[in-house]
């Protein structure tokens, strides 16, 4: 645009200078630090509640050893806490759902959505989680990477070694590489296992090792493989199926073999329709040519 | 992106799949499991409520707290039981997106008699086993397994429309070419005005994998361009449609070729359209969708994936090399 800011909203006359609206749930260090807060809270109202309801009964026992009350209220408490957690879990859960369909076409929504659910307690920490995975993503959408960088460090740092970590090291390699921070990227993507992935997640490391590969230059390594990257990159969301097509093509070009670049370039224009860059570094110069 | 049948291979005969899928029904209402857990809380409920009545001391106080234990650990052996399965569902899931179709669909089978129950893991088998069986090309089996997730789909609604619109394909292959009209016939109102979707681009390929059947092709040169964008929500999937257009115009750069090879009184003179596009022209057309088509596929899995692909498809890749 020549450094020109294209107005297409007549009330951006009227505030020229208005910045974006600032996000509902806190950014930055503050974000990583109520993400961790927010886990650690549950788990101490889990451990009150579990401990409420054992000293209640023990209170109940004593003092009404015959009483059908005391027989009745264990298994009483026990239900209806249970039935609290998860009603309110249940409907925290479609929040996330209804946030996750919306961050599309409307990121700030989605990030209202989600700033309901983690006012909500108590809910199961599944939930909480996913919640705080789907706000790193909105972020990232918002061009808030950092943020979503220090919420997925949070969450790691409490997933410890257990199954969602190496969602999280993806979450958190996909920050680093949109904030233009290759090494934390690097970092985050070394530490991922090499067995043993779900398919989204290889999906998901495949595209962002080729993102990381093209960010630093290392094409070589971009077209290693390229065929056989190819075929599972296909599977993919279009977008970033093209997107990683178009990379790999670029990766074929620079090292010289025109007729996978050709292939792969086709092959992306066909999966997501023509694009003007697709996302490849300035002054890449790959074009596909017309399907 | 299919799998080629290998000789040695031979899938499941339609009375096999018709057996499997009787085999095993969704439990209608609460699942029994439940119903035993519900029975067996009130049991321990009433027990101790008369224990307390006759004055049983301390096993009356003890016995919910034991009875709430038992039910929390029977309720996590559930959950486990419950993971286990669903992360077997899933992998069965990654073998048929990764085309791995003859493997998804044993992993289904072999799932099928403790996964069936659950209506939720029953219409995900059932997806896992249609794929596969489309992939291999077994159609008759995998009409009766499309037929039998239909009966789990609400109708109607969009799943259940892209469902019929797959069936349509499929019913081409089992050649009741009157049943795939009636389908797309009774899809086109429900499919809206907004093209670029799947639902668009399943009934733009079930239309071109029946004219690549019948030979009633005259639409598919006017397709054009627009045709990829259409077919586009399919992913690699369009290569199916591509190599359907493919088919389409090259039966009819034939029976131009033939027309005009044929001596002049033979030809009506309603075939000496000047506006329509001259053999060799129909020839390249054919020949751009079935590049396309490889782009996106390898060719001889997409050439059993078409009508009449092993016919005129082979012939356009030796015709392209000799151009």
């Amino acid at each position: 645009m020549n450094g020109q800011t294209l107005r297409v909203d007549p009330s951006d006359d009227a505030r020229p200078d208005a910045a974006p609206p600032e996000p509902t749930w806190p950014c930055g260090d503050v974000a990583a630090r109520r993400v961790s807060a927010s886990l650690g809270f549950d788990r101490v109202i889990y451990q009150l509640l579990g401990a409420s309801i054992v000293a209640m009964a023990f209170v109940l026992v004593v003092s009404f050893p015959q009483s059908w009350l005391a027989v009745a209220a264990i298994p009483a408490m026990v239900i209806g806490v249970w039935l609290v957690v998860s009603t309110v879990s249940t409907r925290a859960a479609r929040r996330v759902a209804l946030a996750a369909g919306l961050a599309e076409a409307d990121a700030e929504a989605a990030e209202r959505e989600l700033a309901v659910v983690f006012r909500q307690r108590p809910l199961v920490a599944w939930v909480r989680r996913r919640a705080f995975e789907r706000l790193a993503r909105v972020r990232i959408q918002r061009g808030r990477p950092d943020d979503a960088a220090q919420i997925a460090w949070a969450l790691l740092a409490k997933a410890g070694a257990g199954p969602k970590r190496p969602t999280l090291l993806l979450l958190l390699a996909e920050a680093r590489l949109s904030a233009g921070d290759t090494l934390g990227a690097y970092r985050a993507l070394g530490a991922m296992p090499r067995q043993g992935l779900a398919l989204p997640d290889r999906l998901r490391q495949l595209a962002l090792e080729v993102r990381y590969e093209a960010a630093i230059g290392r094409w070589d390594r971009v077209a290693y493989q390229a065929r056989e990257r190819a075929s599972l990159a296909e599977l993919l969301a279009p977008d970033e199926a093209a997107a990683t097509h178009a990379l790999l093509s670029e990766g074929a070009r620079r090292c010289g073999a025109d007729d996978l670049a050709r292939w792969l370039a086709r092959r992306a224009e066909l999966l997501a329709g023509p694009r003007p860059t697709w996302g490849l570094p300035a002054g890449s110069g790959g074009q596909p040519e017309p399907v | 992106m299919t799998e080629a049948p290998a000789p040695s291979y031979r899938p499941p005969t339609v009375d096999e799949v018709e057996r499997l899928l009787s085999s095993r029904r969704p439990t209608p209402g609460v699942a029994p499991w439940a119903r035993w857990v519900v029975i067996a809380g009130v049991g321990v409920v009433v027990l101790s409520l008369l224990l307390s009545m006759i004055d049983a001391g301390e096993a009356a106080a003890l016995l919910p707290v034991a009875a709430v234990l038992i039910a929390a650990i029977g309720l996590r052996l559930r959950a486990n039981r419950e993971r286990a399965a669903h992360d077997a569902v899933n992998a069965a899931h990654e073998l048929s997106a990764l085309r791995r179709s003859r493997e998804a669909l044993a992993e289904a089978w072999r799932l099928w008699p403790s996964g069936a129950a659950s209506p939720s893991r029953r219409r995900q088998l059932l997806a896992i086993m249609a794929q596969s069986l489309e992939e291999i090309g077994a159609w008759e089996q995998a009409l009766r397994v499309l037929d039998e997730l239909l009966e789990t789909l609400p109708a109607p609604s969009p799943p259940e429309l892209m469902l019929r619109l797959r069936r349509a394909s499929v019913l081409v292959w089992t050649e009741q070419l009157t049943d795939v009209d009636d389908e797309l016939r009774s899809a086109r109102p429900r499919l809206g005005a907004e093209r670029a979707n799947l639902g668009w681009a399943l009934y733009r390929q079930a239309e071109l994998l029946r004219d690549a059947a019948t030979g009633h092709a005259d639409r598919v040169e006017a397709l054009g361009a627009p045709l990829i964008e259409e077919l586009r929500p399919l992913g690699v999937d369009a290569a199916v449609g591509y190599a359907a257009a493919a088919v389409c115009l090259a039966r009819l750069a034939d029976a131009d070729q033939k027309r005009q090879d044929a001596p002049a009184p033979a030809r009506p003179s309603a075939m000496l359209d000047p506006d329509r596009p001259a053999a060799e022209r129909l020839w390249a057309m054919a020949r751009d969708w079935w590049r396309r088509a490889c782009d996106l596929a390898p060719e001889a899995p997409l050439v059993a994936r078409v009508p009449q692909g092993d016919r005129w498809l082979p012939g356009l890749a030796s015709r392209e090399a000799a151009a």
